[in-house]
C-alpha cells in the first residue's frame, strides 16, 4: 500500500511537468487511444510512429547493403587478382603476357617437383624422329619447327590448368645470349635446361617458355613434361630462333594491322617487336594469305612464322583473343 | 477554444464549457484512464467522472493549467477506481508493475498518513523532477504519472524499450537517494 501513496503523491507533481510529458494525441478524432497498439490510431500519431520506425530501419537497410556490397567487391577483387597473375593457357597455347613476376614460398625445385608429379612418365617418348620429320614438312616456309611441333606428335598427355602450382607465374621473356643456348647439351631434359637459362615467361598450359636471345632473337621452348628429354644441341635451337623485332619493310603497314610471332598453334607473341605482348588469334573469319598473294590456310599459319594481322576486335579475355580479319604469312626472315 | 476561454465558461456556468472540454481533453482524459484501469468502459465511465469533477471544482479553482488540471483528476480518479472495484487482475497489471518498481524508492518507515508529509513529499519530488534532464524527466512522468507501458514510451520517444527500463532503473535509484537526502524516508 505504500507504493500506492508515492504513487499518488507523483500525481501532485507540478502541471509543467505533466504538459511537457504529455502524449501527442488528437483530441478530435481520437477515444480510445491507449485501447489498444494496433487499432484506433490516430493519423498523427500514425504517422509520428512511421516517422520515428523509417529511420532505424533505413539505416539497417542502408547498413546491410552496403556490407553486401563490400562483401561482393572483395570477392571480385580476390577472384580478379587470382586470375590475373595466374598463367592461363588453352589448348592452343595462349598465355598471360600481363601476368607479374612473383613466386610463392616454394623453390624451384619444388615447383618442378610438383609439376612433374602430374604426368605419367611412363608415356614420355622420344621425339627427335618425329622433329625431324616435321622439319622436312616446314621447307617451304623456311621454319624449321622447334618442339612446339614436335608436341603434337609426342607424348599425348595433356595438360591442364592444375599442373601450373598456384605459386607459380613469371612475367617478362628472359634475355639471355647466345652462348647460353649454345651450351645447352643434348640429353637435357627441359626442366634442366630452364634450371640453366633461368626463368622466363611461361605460356602456362602449353608448357612453352620463351626466352629472348641477344636482344633480337625469339626462342620458345614447347614441351609437354619437364622430363621430356631435349634431343637437341644449343646450337640446333639457336638456329631455331628466329628475330622479333618488326622488318623495317613492314612498319609502314603497321597502321591498320600488326606484326607478330606464331609461337604455338594460334597463339601469337611479339607483337609489334614486344616479346611479352601476346594473345590468341581466332582465325574463324580470316582471310589467310601468303605475303605473295597466294592463298593459305590456317594450317599453314605453323609455329616460328610471322605474320601480319589486321583485326577488328580483341576481346577482353585472359589472356586476350584477336578476332582476325585477315592473315598475311610473311616469308621468312633469314 | 483555448484554455483560458473554456476556463471561463466554467466561471460563467456555461454548459458549453463541458462540450468544449469534452471536445479538446475527452482523448487526453481518456489515455490516462486507459493506461490505468485497461478497459475502455471503466475509462470512459472515469472521463466522465473527470468532467463532472471539473464542473464541480471550477469554480472556486480557476487552473492556470487546464490540461494538468485535468489529468490529475482523471489519473486519481482511475486509482480510486482501481482500488476500489478491485480490478487488479484485470488488465491492470501495468500498476501492479508500477507498484512495485516505486517498492525501491520507499521505506518501511514511509507513510504518508500525515497530510503535511503528503504535501513534503509531492515537493519533494518536484524537486529530484527539477534536477533532472528533460528527456527523463518525460520518461520518469509518462512512467509512473500517466502510467504508459515501456514500450508505449520506447515508441514515443524512439528509444529502445531497455534503455528505457535503465533508465528507469536508475531514476528510481535517484529518487531513493533524493528522499532520503530530503529526510522523507530512512535508510534501513
Amino acid at each position: 500500500m505504500k507504493s500506492e501513496d508515492l504513487l499518488k503523491a507523483i500525481g501532485n507533481i507540478d502541471d509543467k511537468f505533466i504538459e511537457e510529458a504529455a502524449p501527442k494525441i488528437n483530441a478530435v478524432n481520437e477515444t480510445n487511444a491507449a485501447e489498444s497498439n494496433d487499432s484506433a490510431k490516430t493519423d498523427d500519431k500514425k504517422l509520428v510512429e512511421i516517422v520515428k520506425v523509417k529511420p532505424r530501419n533505413t539505416f539497417r537497410i542502408v547498413a546491410s547493403i552496403a556490407a553486401c556490397v563490400c562483401f561482393a567487391a572483395a570477392v571480385s577483387f580476390a577472384i580478379i587478382g587470382s586470375t590475373k597473375f595466374r598463367p592461363q593457357v588453352g589448348d592452343n597455347g595462349s598465355c598471360s603476357s600481363d601476368s607479374v613476376c612473383a613466386k610463392g614460398n616454394n623453390n624451384k625445385e619444388e615447383i618442378y617437383n610438383s609439376l612433374e608429379s602430374k604426368y605419367d612418365f611412363e608415356n614420355s617418348k622420344n621425339t627427335s624422329s618425329s622433329t625431324a620429320a616435321s622439319d622436312s614438312q616446314n621447307s617451304k616456309n623456311n621454319t624449321s619447327s622447334v618442339e612446339a611441333s614436335s608436341s603434337e606428335s609426342s607424348n599425348s598427355a595433356k595438360l591442364s590448368n592444375t599442373d601450373i602450382p598456384d605459386n607459380y607465374f613469371c612475367a617478362g621473356s628472359k634475355k639471355i645470349t647466345s652462348s647460353d643456348v649454345k651450351a645447352i647439351k643434348a640429353g637435357m631434359t627441359y626442366k634442366e635446361i630452364i634450371n640453366q637459362l633461368g626463368e622466363t615467361a611461361n605460356f602456362g598450359q602449353g608448357n612453352i617458355r620463351q626466352y629472348i636471345v641477344d636482344d633480337k632473337l625469339v626462342l620458345p621452348l614447347r614441351f609437354d613434361s619437364l622430363s621430356d628429354v631435349c634431343k637437341k644441341t644449343g646450337e640446333e635451337l639457336l638456329k631455331q630462333a628466329i628475330p622479333y623485332k618488326v622488318p623495317e619493310r613492314i612498319k609502314d603497314k603497321l597502321n591498320d594491322s600488326v606484326y607478330a610471332i606464331v609461337t604455338a598453334d594460334k597463339f601469337i607473341s611479339c607483337i609489334n617487336g614486344e616479346p611479352d605482348n601476346c594473345c590468341t588469334i581466332d582465325l574463324s573469319d580470316a582471310e589467310i594469305k601468303f605475303e605473295n598473294g597466294k592463298t593459305a590456310t590456317a594450317a599453314d599459319i605453323k609455329p616460328m612464322s610471322s605474320v601480319l594481322i589486321s583485326y577488328d576486335m580483341v576481346a577482353e579475355s585472359y589472356p586476350g583473343s584477336m578476332h582476325c580479319l585477315k592473315v598475311t604469312i610473311l616469308d621468312s626472315n633469314s | 477554444m483555448n484554455d483560458k476561454q473554456i476556463v471561463e465558461l466554467y466561471m460563467e456556468r456555461s454548459e458549453k464549457a463541458v462540450n468544449e472540454t469534452y471536445n479538446k481533453y475527452s482523448a487526453y482524459c481518456n489515455s490516462i484512464s486507459f493506461s490505468i484501469l485497461q478497459n475502455s468502459e471503466d475509462a470512459e465511465e472515469c472521463v466522465n467522472d473527470t468532467f463532472q469533477k471539473a464542473w464541480e471544482s471550477i469554480p472556486p479553482s480557476e487552473p492556470n493549467n487546464l490540461k494538468a488540471f485535468l489529468g490529475k483528476i482523471a489519473r486519481n480518479i482511475s486509482l480510486n477506481r482501481l482500488k476500489h472495484n478491485n480490478t487488479q487482475k484485470r488488465g491492470a497489471g501495468q500498476i501492479d508493475v508500477l507498484l512495485s518498481e516505486l517498492e525501491e524508492c520507499i521505506s518501511d518507515s514511509f507513510s504518508v498518513e500525515n497530510e503535511i508529509y503528503s504535501k513534503q513529499l509531492s515537493q519533494s519530488i518536484n524537486a529530484f523532477l527539477e534536477s533532472l534532464t528533460s528527456e527523463k524527466r518525460k520518461i520518469f512522468v509518462s512512467r509512473y504519472w500517466y502510467t504508459r507501458s515501456i514500450k508505449e514510451i520506447s515508441e514515443q520517444y524512439d528509444i529502445s524499450e531497455e534503455k528505457i527500463k535503465s533508465i528507469l532503473f536508475r531514476l528510481r535509484k535517484q529518487l531513493k537517494s533524493h528522499l532520503e537526502k530530503e529526510g522523507i524516508i530512512y535508510e534501513k
